[in-house]
């Protein structure tokens, strides 16, 4: 099974790199970031953080922040689109009647999916690190009238390594919300608009609430910002002490793909 | 001969619709199976049920003697189908497609995806994406896709869609030639009456999900006899003649003047000798036949 299912990764993967969708949501979420960053560094102002530029962790923290927003939907979009978009186009019954099982299909597009989530959250990061790197400066955070030192530097890098590692599995969860959705229906503008409502639905009702919504992905990020101009927040301590962090985005990964996994193997395919 | 499909009892339902109903065919090894049917008749659920696309509500289907849930893996490595409409990833091209299938099918090298593109006669646009070909270009790239794991066993869900007569006519040479040369047994859809009846060696005919006649062509087109085509001078005499007789139960003129004697195909002597001894000059004596398609719009 594992090697077929290396096999349908492999074909995945061509799908996804020749899709020009791709190359435009990278774009997307690297204006983003790029935008969250400019925007700071122009119309923020000249912070009390450091002497004499903008602290770069306090950059990355919204670049990484506004390009997480871009890279969440289009997570979503790819996702709900993943088994849906064979659906509609009926190329399911090409992968289907070939020597594979529902099973090793299943685990490939998952596979894929999960691949994608990390290739978005490495990007995002990469393009919002190296530009706050640039524009911004690293070292401790200053009170620069009263000449002490807020934070210094490895508590802040410290800080900024744990809201990166945070931040990827609730991400992830949001890919596992796309593929349960996208075998609820058979065509892929149905999946794709229910993935995004449900996901914005559970956004603003549950967002705020660190226990009990998926994406609270941004949130150690958001934490970070404010930390890093030296705002005295920091995230929930349950986060991190009762490993909500894990444990809120792993529930519902758990719930989301054996559910979606029931489903299409027990799916009628007609398309 | 050997069964290398084989369905028993196979039945479907969509609620109370009775798709395919106690479905039992046999397809031998280096058959060219005709499956017709009228549209809705259950030929493309009977493939789907087949190609565990869709589960049957009853019945087992076994393929090389195997039944599908037991040897799935290895049954389908020699399987090949195009069901319904040809499937494709629009944004790439068909060298493209058929990498992706390649590599879901494994063990095929990366060669046969030219061989099979040239086989269909797509190797020119090979490398142009798949949205901007025509209907009949990806009806030839559904057929490659078919092909591409050297099946033993093909489904072609109606070949002919969207091809021009040439098309056609390379396909169904694609089909015999691969038929003859390597064994490979086709079952083929078709609504093209003609199509089936100039390619195929064993026919099923499916109406409202239940096989009504399972036979060779030989044998289908015996029963597509309906009497005597007589070309006779003086005609209105050897009508005449004909009508008297007790085992003639009617006689039409067509309008090349040739008589069409409805009787038992097997009273070539019978009538010959009559209009001989009667004076009546016989130049032309055949058996009358309908076409496949008026066979198959009375049954």
């Amino acid at each position: 099974m594992m090697l077929r299912t290396l096999r349908l990764t492999a074909a995945e993967s061509v799908k996804l790199f020749a899709n020009p969708v791709l190359y435009v949501s990278l774009v997307l979420i690297a204006s983003a970031a790029v935008s969250g960053e400019l925007a700071q560094g122009i119309f923020g102002g000249q912070k009390e953080t450091v002497w004499r530029n903008h602290h770069a962790i306090h950059l990355f923290a919204y670049g990484f922040r506004f390009g997480m927003a871009i890279a969440t939907l289009v997570l979503l979009v790819f996702s709900s689109m993943i088994f849906a978009g064979e659906f509609d186009r009926g190329t399911v019954k090409n992968l289907l009647t070939r020597p594979v099982t529902r099973t090793d299909v299943f685990a490939a597009k998952g596979v894929a999916v999960g691949a994608l989530a990390a290739i978005l959250y490495g990007f995002t990061l990469t393009v919002s690190l190296a530009l706050a790197l640039g524009m911004g400066e690293l070292g401790p955070v200053w009170d620069d009238s009263m000449y002490l030192m807020w934070r210094d530097s490895d508590e802040i890098l410290g800080h900024a390594r744990k809201a990166v590692l945070m931040g990827f599995l609730p991400f992830l969860a949001a890919g596992g919300l796309g593929i349960l959705v996208s075998n609820l229906t058979q065509s892929s503008g149905y999946a794709v608009a229910g993935a995004l409502v449900l996901f914005l639905f559970g956004s603003l009702l549950l967002g705020e609430h660190p226990g009990l919504f998926l994406h609270h992905g941004t949130y150690p990020i958001r934490q970070l910002e404010i930390y890093a101009r030296a705002g005295s927040t920091r995230w929930d301590p349950r986060m991190e002490e009762g490993l909500l962090f894990l444990k809120v985005p792993l529930f519902y990964i758990a719930g989301f793909l054996p559910a979606a996994w029931a489903v299409f193997r027990s799916r009628d395919i007609t398309a | 001969m050997v069964a290398v499909l084989r369905t028993e009892g196979l039945s479907k339902r969509f609620g109370s619709l009775h798709a395919v109903e106690d479905l039992n065919l046999q397809v031998e090894e280096g058959d060219i199976y005709g499956f017709l049917g009228l549209n809705g008749a259950g030929k493309t659920t009977t493939m789907r049920m087949i190609l565990r696309l869709i589960r049957p509500t009853a019945g087992r289907v076994s393929v090389f003697g195997k039944d599908i849930r037991e040897d799935w893996i290895g049954i389908m490595s020699r399987v090949g189908s195009l069901v319904e409409l040809p499937a494709y990833y629009p944004w790439l091209s068909a060298r493209k497609n058929l990498e992706i299938l390649r590599l879901a099918t494994g063990g095929l090298p990366r060669a046969r995806i030219d061989e099979v593109l040239a086989l269909v006669g797509l190797e020119r646009r090979m490398d142009d994406r798949v949205g901007t070909y025509s209907q009949g270009m990806r009806q030839r790239l559904g057929i490659a896709m078919a092909l591409l794991p050297r099946p033993r066993l093909v489904f072609l869900d109606e070949p002919s869609n969207g091809l021009d007569p040439h098309g056609i006519n390379h396909i169904r040479g694609v089909i015999r030639d691969l038929n003859r040369q390597e064994g490979t047994t086709f079952v083929i859809s078709s609504h093209l009456l003609h199509e089936v009846e100039i390619t195929a060696n064993r026919v099923g005919i499916l109406k409202e999900g239940r096989l009504i006649l399972q036979d060779t062509m030989q044998g289908i087109l015996a029963r597509t006899v309906s009497g005597l085509r007589i070309t006779a001078e003086p005609a209105g005499r050897a009508a005449e003649l004909l009508r008297a007789q007790p085992w003639v139960r009617g006689v039409k003129a067509e309008e090349t003047g040739a008589l069409r004697v409805d009787c038992d195909p097997d009273a070539f002597a019978r009538a010959n000798s009559l209009l001989l001894q009667n004076g009546v000059t016989v130049s032309e004596l055949t058996p009358a036949r309908r076409t496949l398609e008026e066979f198959f719009l009375s049954t």
